[in-house]
């Protein structure tokens, strides 16, 4: 049964970061100054409150329930039907948000290096991969993300630093050129990629170690304020760098790590970008496999969730590759319609459950 | 005859470019090593409800395998399909009122 398996706070605190800022690091800055342009940085302020508010909400109910999933604890809550009627669009969420991930390291390869390579090749591996660290559960999972999300900060720190050359302070003014709503739209964005996303570890508090449990709020909540400071120094380096143009670029990290020339020494040092979108990609793809087979595991109330691994695997691979009709399709879901997703899958049923949990705690 | 090689190659390409052949074997690649992987736990595994949640699972899979080895010929109805029809609009509406009309 998998509530054998026990982490303690900081490592839960790792993997959180991990889930936050794995992929997100690299494919935010660029859509993010496509929609905000300046004020990006200001976007990523407010959807990161928007994302402690639901963190708030998620420590809450864990407060309430430290033994529970999501799952059990809305089962508890709301009764057995409501939850089975509610997990619909969770479902479907985590199911989109495995493919777009996954999805997106096939773009990436595809359209900066292997060109004539077709999308199955990576995919195939990387949900192999993912599905076997998943079947090896979560302290296997806690232990080698912390050393590789290490490797990952070295890598974008360094590449930040020596860029430093190259920047224009001058480019963030003015900061919001066009008014309030570029930055609200920037903020609805980055709200659904990565902040609602939070929802994802409702179901993995309760395996934090419980007599050590008491950091955990602290820890949690440090994370995501790390997370918010690293995305906001990535997006404004990047600005700085290319001023109006950060926009356009699709992976901006990647095209900042190609301008690093210090004295012809170190050069060409992108692929380090590379790896670190590969690994944090498949990081969160593994955290969200992981999720979602538990979800349905709790949901039907079966006994190991690792039964169920292979095969949820196996229908994402497939979502990935007949899923979405055109680029334009996938451009439209991933920047206008994933925000509005996450708000009714993640967001509203965790508003809903804790509204639930507090006034039954205060009737009580 | 040249007709009859004409259509086997229609049949086989993709306007892609990828084989159906290559396609089918990218599918008996993934079911084979996943039947291979999982045998041995399944074995292992006690609970008749895992096993007909694994069956019921790997038989959703085919709703999508089959699409993926015929490609365009069959416009089924998807997640983005269900998603298309339940938030674009709306998302759509919410963009155009946060983004700034072009001078």
């Amino acid at each position: 049964m998998d509530k054998l398996e026990t982490i303690n706070p900081q490592q839960i605190s790792v993997l959180f970061f991990t889930f936050m800022t794995g992929s997100s690091i690299i494919n935010i800055p660029a859509p993010l100054i496509g929609k905000a342009e300046s004020g990006a940085w200001l976007s990523l302020l407010i959807s990161g409150s928007i994302g402690m508010m639901l963190l708030g909400c998620m420590l809450y109910l864990h407060a309430r329930f430290p033994n529970a999933s999501y799952v059990e604890y809305s089962r508890k809550l709301i009764g057995s039907w409501p939850t089975i009627i509610i997990s619909i669009l969770p479902l479907s969420c985590m199911l989109h948000m495995l493919t777009a991930i996954v999805l997106d390291i096939a773009l990436f390869m595809k359209s900066s290096m292997l060109r004539e390579t077709p999308s199955y090749a990576f995919t195939s591996l990387i949900y192999t991969v993912a599905a076997l660290t998943v079947r090896a559960g979560l302290e296997v999972m806690a232990r080698m993300f912390t050393i590789i999300v290490i490797f990952i900060v070295i890598f974008v720190s360094a590449v930040l630093l020596l860029a430093m050359e190259n920047y224009n302070p001058e480019f963030l003014v003015p900061v919001m050129p066009q008014g309030l709503k570029p930055v609200l739209n920037g903020a609805f964005f980055s709200y659904g990629f990565p902040y609602a996303e939070v929802f994802l570890f409702t179901m993995l508090l309760q395996f934090v170690r419980k007599p050590s449990g008491s950091g955990l709020n602290r820890n949690m909540l440090l994370s995501l304020l790390m997370n918010i400071l690293t995305l906001c120094i990535s997006t404004v380096c990047t600005i700085m760098l290319f001023g109006p143009l950060a926009g356009i670029k699709k992976y901006s990290l990647y095209e900042l790590a190609r301008t690093v020339d210090v004295q012809e020494i170190i050069t060409r040092i992108e692929s380090v970008i590379g790896m670190s979108l590969i690994a944090g990609s498949y990081m969160k793809a593994t955290i969200t496999l992981y999720v979602l087979c538990l979800f349905v595991a709790h949901l039907l109330k079966l006994k190991d969730y690792r039964t169920i691994v292979m095969p949820i695997a196996l229908i994402a691979f497939l979502n990935t590759l007949v899923g979405f009709k055109s680029d334009m399709q996938w451009v439209e879901i991933v920047s206008i319609v994933h925000p509005l997703w996450v708000t009714f899958a993640y967001s509203a049923p965790l508003l809903l459950v804790t509204v639930v949990a507090f006034i039954r705690y205060r009737a009580k | 005859m040249e007709n009859r090689l004409y259509r086997v190659n229609a049949l086989s390409k993709s306007p892609g470019g990828m084989h159906v052949l290559e396609r089918i074997i990218v599918l008996l690649l993934a079911y084979g090593s996943i039947s291979l992987y999982d045998r041995s736990h399944l074995r292992s595994v006690s609970n008749r409800a895992e096993k007909a949640v694994y069956i019921v699972l790997m038989l959703a899979s085919l709703y999508f395998a089959i699409p993926y080895i015929f490609e365009s010929p069959i416009d089924f109805p998807g997640l983005y399909e269900l998603a298309d029809l339940v938030f674009t609009d709306l998302a759509r509406r919410l963009d155009q009122m946060l983004t700034v009309p072009e001078p």
